[in-house]
């Protein structure tokens, strides 16, 4: 690809080597914010899967990201993982995903009974918690405390500047506690 | 006071970050560390639910899904340029992405298994037939394509692809029959080059004075016998195809190694990627002197066979050595071609080209060979020999491993040799040298003999001069 194509031109193109760069730069980020709400690797593999293909079939269409790829990504996992709950809780008598226990939650101590129990009892309380709120507050957690994104990174991502960013993460921070402080705290 | 709040918070985070413990976090706003602490915990116990690891292969299954669907894609652009109402075509991938995660996949999963069960002969045996222009052409394009990449890596891809060109030219040929106008794409050797009346891959191919030619290395138009190109153009009632681009596909390029590293070669300036299937003479070293067999494609120069100059032919490879030219039989034959048998196993059948028990045969396109014959097959192939030493086959058919031993060639090769005419060529090697040999056995008929048998009466020629000696290649 000549090197005067931006990545996105590439994708539009539907270049080889400019889909390579743009999966293998950015799947890492979309796998850890879908495996971050969904906590099961299977469903992450599947979402962060989908979200690149609605890109390409986007992009085909003619209405893909113009400027914010990353931005698009991440609101596009964000949009399939509420699908994803969405479809979950329609399904009576099936168990919902915070209820799975993982071997990845807030183990202190795997081998203490009681740290396990524990840990998986607070990780379910504070995902159960993260879909109730809204879906700013929602992204800004994941994106934060997920991804490990900056402030700034996040604010680019949300399109928002920094101060509004701070702003959002206190009060998302704020409805988790008020969410969970009778059972977590 | 919000924003104090804000900032205070901010700053705690990163404090958090870089391991500074919480309450040593909370001295900095002590009028604010009620409020903080609780929301300091919170934030330190999500972020103990993130992962760290990304497991590389979901990774590698995920891009390689997007790369197949990026294909299916182009391939839908390049066809609805032409059918634009075949829109309908994306419609499953569409319903598919609306499903469910897990459903989507089963789906898609379905689907890959449904189009291999369809290639190995099922339902799609009316698409199978379908030719350009039609409707249910981009369904056979579609599922070749997926058998394509589905198929393993090597000769067995190799020879998909081989069919899959072997398949244009025949549908292109049906369209000319049946006088359709239909733009086409193909590709083919350069059979014949007669001004602007070319023949490629059997296809009557019209050069306009604005046809494109692209590829070739030099920026020209030479183009010459042997080259295998692709033709995009459109069919003509009156049979030919009305050439719009010429791409250069695969030629020879000589030249001396500047440098060499594992994938690329630098080769007078051109650089070359090389393959695992790239067949190389060993020893070859910057500043020797070589023969590049090329294959262009549009994503770079890839190097089938790189040898020395002077390479001895023919190799018992299965890649072409780089010194046949085929050419076009009957037509331009001339009195100095010579004919020989060859007998021997099938061992590839590619588009231009047999090895006949590691023996490289030309097929051009009025080389008569039934459909019959199989790879593993014992054969005899009637052959002219060009005047560089390549062989171009005339006839193949199937013949008895017990033939060579009886009445057959052998018999008319024993009396040629005795009547001594110089348009003979001395078996070499002999039949009775080495029957298990791997080299093929090669028997010297007189070209203008069209049966076997017709060599017992042979009558010697009136002017043996013309008709130099040639001596097969050992």
């Amino acid at each position: 690809m000549s090197a005067a194509l931006s990545e996105l031109d590439g994708l539009r193109l539907l270049d080889p080597q400019a889909i390579t760069s743009i999966h293998n730069r950015y799947y890492p980020e979309v796998y850890r914010f879908a495996y971050y709400r969904v906590n099961d690797e299977v469903t992450a593999e599947d979402i962060a899967s989908d979200v690149f293909m609605r890109l390409l079939e986007a992009v085909h269409e003619g209405h893909g990201p113009n400027t914010n790829l990353r931005g698009w990504l991440i609101s596009t996992t964000s949009n399939i993982v509420n699908d994803y709950f969405r479809k979950i809780y329609n399904r009576p008598g099936e168990d919902h995903p915070e209820m799975i226990e993982s071997d990845n939650l807030l183990v202190e101590d795997p081998v203490d009974p009681i740290a396990l129990t524990d840990a998986v009892e607070r990780s379910r309380l504070i995902q159960s918690a993260i879909n109730e709120l809204t879906e700013e507050q929602k992204q800004v957690i994941t994106l934060r405390f997920g991804n490990g994104y900056s402030l700034d990174e996040t604010a680019t991502v949300m399109g928002k500047n920094a101060n509004a960013i701070k702003a959002l993460q206190f009060r998302a921070l704020a409805a988790l506690r008020n969410l969970i402080r009778k059972d977590l705290l | 006071m919000n924003d104090q709040l804000f900032e205070a918070l901010d700053i705690c985070l990163k404090a958090r970050e870089t391991g500074i413990p919480l309450d040593d976090c909370l001295k900095l706003y002590p009028e604010m560390a009620s409020e903080l602490r609780p929301l300091l915990e919170i934030a330190q116990g999500t972020a103990s639910m993130t992962t760290k690891q990304v497991p590389v292969d979901a990774m590698y299954r995920s891009r390689t899904r997007l790369l197949v669907r990026a294909m299916q894609l182009r391939t839908l652009n390049e066809q609805s340029k032409q059918h634009s109402f075949l829109s309908w075509l994306t419609l499953p991938i569409r319903s598919i992405r609306r499903m469910s995660i897990s459903a989507g996949r089963l789906v898609f999963a379905a689907m890959i298994a449904i189009l291999l069960v369809l290639t190995s002969g099922g339902l799609l045996v009316t698409s199978a037939k379908s030719l350009p222009g039609d409707t249910l052409y981009p369904v056979k394009r579609a599922v070749e394509d997926i058998g394509y990449h589905l198929a393993p890596r090597g000769e067995i891809q190799q020879t998909f692809e081989h069919n899959y060109i072997q398949q244009r030219i025949t549908e292109v040929q049906s369209l000319i029959n049946l006088k359709r106008v239909q733009q086409v794409s193909f590709e083919g050797i350069v059979e014949s080059i007669d001004r602007n009346q070319w023949i490629v891959g059997g296809i009557p191919v019209d050069i306009k004075s604005n046809t494109t030619f692209v590829g070739s290395l030099d920026g020209t138009q030479s183009m010459e016998l042997g080259m295998q190109v692709e033709v995009e153009g459109v069919t003509q009632r009156e049979g030919w195809v009305d050439a719009q681009e010429i791409h250069l596909r695969e030629y020879h390029f000589i030249g001396m190694v500047e440098s060499i590293s594992a994938s690329k070669w630098q080769i007078s300036g051109i650089e070359f990627q090389t393959e695992t299937n790239t067949q190389i003479d060993t020893g070859i070293l910057a500043g020797d002197d070589v023969t590049v067999l090329v294959r262009s494609e549009d994503n770079g120069l890839f190097a089938l066979a790189i040898v020395r100059i002077g390479h001895p032919v023919p190799t018992p490879s299965i890649i072409p050595t780089i010194t046949p030219t085929p050419t076009q039989l009957f037509e331009n034959q001339s009195e100095n071609n010579a004919e020989l048998v060859i007998t021997g196993s099938v061992e590839l059948m590619a588009v231009n080209y047999w090895v006949i028990s590691g023996q490289i045969t030309y097929i051009v396109a009025n080389t008569e060979v039934p459909d019959s014959i199989q790879i593993g097959d014992y054969v005899s192939a009637h052959v002219v020999v060009e005047s560089n030493g390549s062989y171009t086959a005339i006839i193949i058919e199937k013949a008895e491993p017990s033939d060579h031993d009886g009445e057959g060639y052998d018999q008319a090769t024993q009396e040629n040799n005795e009547g001594e005419d110089d348009r003979y060529v001395t078996p070499t090697p002999s039949p009775d040298d080495d029957a298990g040999n791997e080299v093929p056995e090669i028997t010297a008929t007189p070209f203008d003999n069209e049966t076997p048998e017709g060599t017992d009466n042979h009558e010697e020629p009136e002017d043996p001069t013309e008709t130099p000696t040639l001596t097969p290649t050992p």
